[in-house]
């Protein structure tokens, strides 16, 4: 394991004297973390420093960015992950980037509509930050542009499926053990992910229409402690507008054949479509912002029982204030889900003791017995952290 | 005999304002002299690197560094902004259009590194102030003059120069000032002060001019703080490389500037 952690070190190290050496421009930041679960015994969930670092290479028809990040946890040994690694090569009406990228699209904030190219880090549910929830996927990708109409080709030829928390973490309500779940699909050209959006950025209006073939990133069980992937077909599409100061959004997508559980006795599933559909309004008045969604979650040609309801009703609240004279910033976000009424309710505060240290403190408490998130109703989280940008 | 005092005093001040705009305006009424203003010749496009230094009353200061590029039409403008300092914003950028047409408000999206996706925002109001700096949106643009009723009310040296002072009433009852006074440099037609009153009409805050140059026959304000003395916080904003009518592409303000940033 010494081993390990020296190459890390060295690594870095050597890519790090690069940016002395080039071109290449290196930023990032460090965070150490602490969290605590609000039990009796005020257990620790979490104690993580991580090492956030950028490189990167800007030509005038190219790009590179390496972007690693080395994390120490409590209870895990030192892991280095490649957030993204990718080349962008500039023609006149076209970008192309090759590598490890994270691909984002839709106009939905912290929920999935239309934003499923990437994968999620789901190890600590999604109570980190987006940036850390989202994975990097190894693909292809071409941008093409017309005006302000933008024809984008997404190429994954590895299926990279969500990371899932361990049978014995707090974020596995079941403690299910998933290791393995995507054993089955082999990385050959039919196995393949495909997406294409063409979206449009005007005065009035930005558009987004998508589609895919696309493997599951969640796996379904088909035995005991064996699951696999369902190859889903997506189309959709998001748009904002503006309309008397507030800004308007909407998304929505159609899936087609993933498998729902027939009961909760058996493993049999049943293919069918379901519709995911977001509605939005967002308001600014001076340094105050307040958001909100309406999700809603159909399953289509719903004819027989199955373990998930046939609707599925989320709302989200964002209300954040930013105070610039003093550095702070407050942020709470909300999402309730109206099926056997459950929710978290994440309150932040942020403090800028200067330009490139911040400090915050929060928590993320969960309310209700069941559902998305009252599974973790015992699991209410304090946590604070400090992070210096550089 | 207080309605005659009154009387009296108000004749006296009408008198005293009246040979103030003669003798200081060589003619000009308040109005022209804010249309010669706003009449300065101003580029087509321009490119520079913007500083702001915000300063709280406790004398902590955060340092803002953009990239800026501008380009001006007939009816409208486009802005797009990045920012490279410090650290944690860097790869943050901002795209706005703005209309000169009544009641059409500014089209705005922001591109965060971490999301990875432009997003529009509300582009809220005038009196939004940019950035959590000391400036609104409306004290960085180019307010027209037709919007307030202007009075010259003294006259004043600053730095050496003779300035004409220029007191504007919004006729909007709803602006976010009661009035504003700007100490204008008849030489060159440029605001050199600036006082703001809150809607109490109290002093609000004060824009001060430190430096100005003459580039490519243009005087442009490169140096400036605006400090809010009833919060006692300030900001001064600088603006170096300046690259004046260098022809700007419209292609440069578009979603994929904002992505990539410029090439």
């Amino acid at each position: 394991m010494t081993v390990r952690k020296t190459l890390i070190v060295l690594l870095l190290i050597a890519t790090a004297s690069l940016s002395y050496a080039s071109d290449i421009f290196m930023f990032g930041e460090v965070t150490t973390e602490t969290g605590v679960i609000l039990t009796e015994e005020l257990s620790s969930s979490m104690l993580q420093n991580t090492f956030d670092l950028k490189f990167e290479y800007s030509g005038s028809d190219s790009y590179m960015l390496f972007n690693p990040v080395v994390s120490h946890s409590m209870d895990r040994e030192v892991s280095l992950d490649v957030r993204e690694l990718y080349a962008d090569i500039y023609f006149n009406r076209m970008d192309l980037r090759i590598g490890k990228q994270q691909i984002i699209w839709g106009k939905t904030d912290g929920l999935f509509i239309t934003d499923v190219v990437s994968p999620k880090d789901l190890r600590q549910f999604l109570l980190p930050d987006f940036k850390d929830v989202r994975m990097g996927v190894t693909a292809v990708r071409a941008d093409y542009y017309v005006d302000d109409i933008t024809f984008e080709a997404v190429w994954i030829p590895v299926f990279t499926p969500n990371r899932l928390p361990e049978a014995s973490s707090p974020w596995n309500a079941q403690s299910i053990d998933f290791s393995g779940s995507d054993q089955d699909i082999a990385a050959e050209l039919m196995n393949s992910e495909l997406f294409a959006r063409i979206s449009l950025y005007s005065s009035n209006l930005d558009l987004e229409v998508v589609g895919g073939m696309m493997w599951d990133d969640e796996p379904y069980p088909v035995g005991p402690e064996t699951f696999d992937h369902a190859r889903l077909g997506v189309l959709g599409g998001s748009l904002s507008t503006e309309v008397a100061g507030l800004i308007l959004r909407g998304e929505a997508a159609l899936y087609t054949g993933k498998p729902f559980r027939v009961s909760t006795v058996s493993l049999d599933h049943i293919e069918k479509d379901y519709l995911h559909a977001m509605v939005g309004i967002d308001y600014r008045s001076g340094t105050m912002m307040v958001s909100t969604q309406f999700i809603e979650k159909v399953i289509l040609d719903y004819d027989q029982p199955l373990v998930a309801d046939q609707w599925n009703h989320t709302m989200t609240l964002l209300v954040n204030r930013e105070i610039p004279s003093q550095h702070l910033d407050l942020k709470l976000f909300t999402y309730l889900e109206f099926d056997e009424f459950n929710a978290l309710i994440s309150p932040s505060v942020n403090y800028d003791l200067s330009d490139a240290i911040n400090m915050g403190i929060g928590a993320h408490l969960f309310y209700g017995e069941t559902g998305t998130f009252g599974q973790f109703d015992d699991q209410d989280l304090i946590h604070a952290e400090i992070t210096l940008s550089f | 005999m207080n309605k005659r005092r009154l009387h009296n005093s108000l004749i006296v001040l009408f008198l005293t304002v009246s040979a103030v705009s003669m003798s200081a305006a060589s003619g000009y009424t308040g109005a022209q002299i804010m249309q010669q203003v706003y009449d300065r010749p101003t580029p087509q496009d321009q490119s520079g690197e913007l500083t702001m230094i915000l300063e709280n009353s406790r004398g902590d200061q955060r340092v803002r560094t953009i990239e800026q590029y501008i380009k001006e039409y007939d009816d409208s403008s486009m802005k797009i902004m990045f920012f490279t300092a410090p650290s944690d914003v860097r790869g943050t950028s901002f795209m706005n259009y703005s209309y000169d047409e009544e009641g059409r408000s500014d089209d705005q999206w922001i591109y965060l590194p971490a999301l990875k996706k432009v997003k529009r925002i509300s582009s809220g109001g005038s009196s939004d102030y940019f950035m959590g700096s000391d400036f609104t949106y409306d004290d960085m643009g180019q307010r027209t003059p037709g919007s307030d009723i202007h009075t010259i009310v003294g006259e004043e040296v600053l730095d050496g120069r003779k300035c004409i002072m220029v007191e504007s009433v919004s006729k909007d009852t709803d602006y976010m000032y009661s009035r504003t006074v700007t100490w204008v440099d008849p030489e060159s037609w440029t605001g050199l002060q600036k006082q703001f009153y809150d809607e109490d009409g109290d002093l609000l805050k004060q824009l001060t001019v430190i430096s100005t140059e003459e580039i490519n026959g243009y005087t442009m304000i490169t140096e400036s703080v605006m400090h809010t003395i009833q919060k006692d916080h300030r900001t001064m904003m600088s603006l170096d490389e300046l690259i004046l009518d260098a022809g700007l592409d419209d292609s440069l303000f578009t979603t994929r500037t904002m992505t990539r940033g410029v090439r």
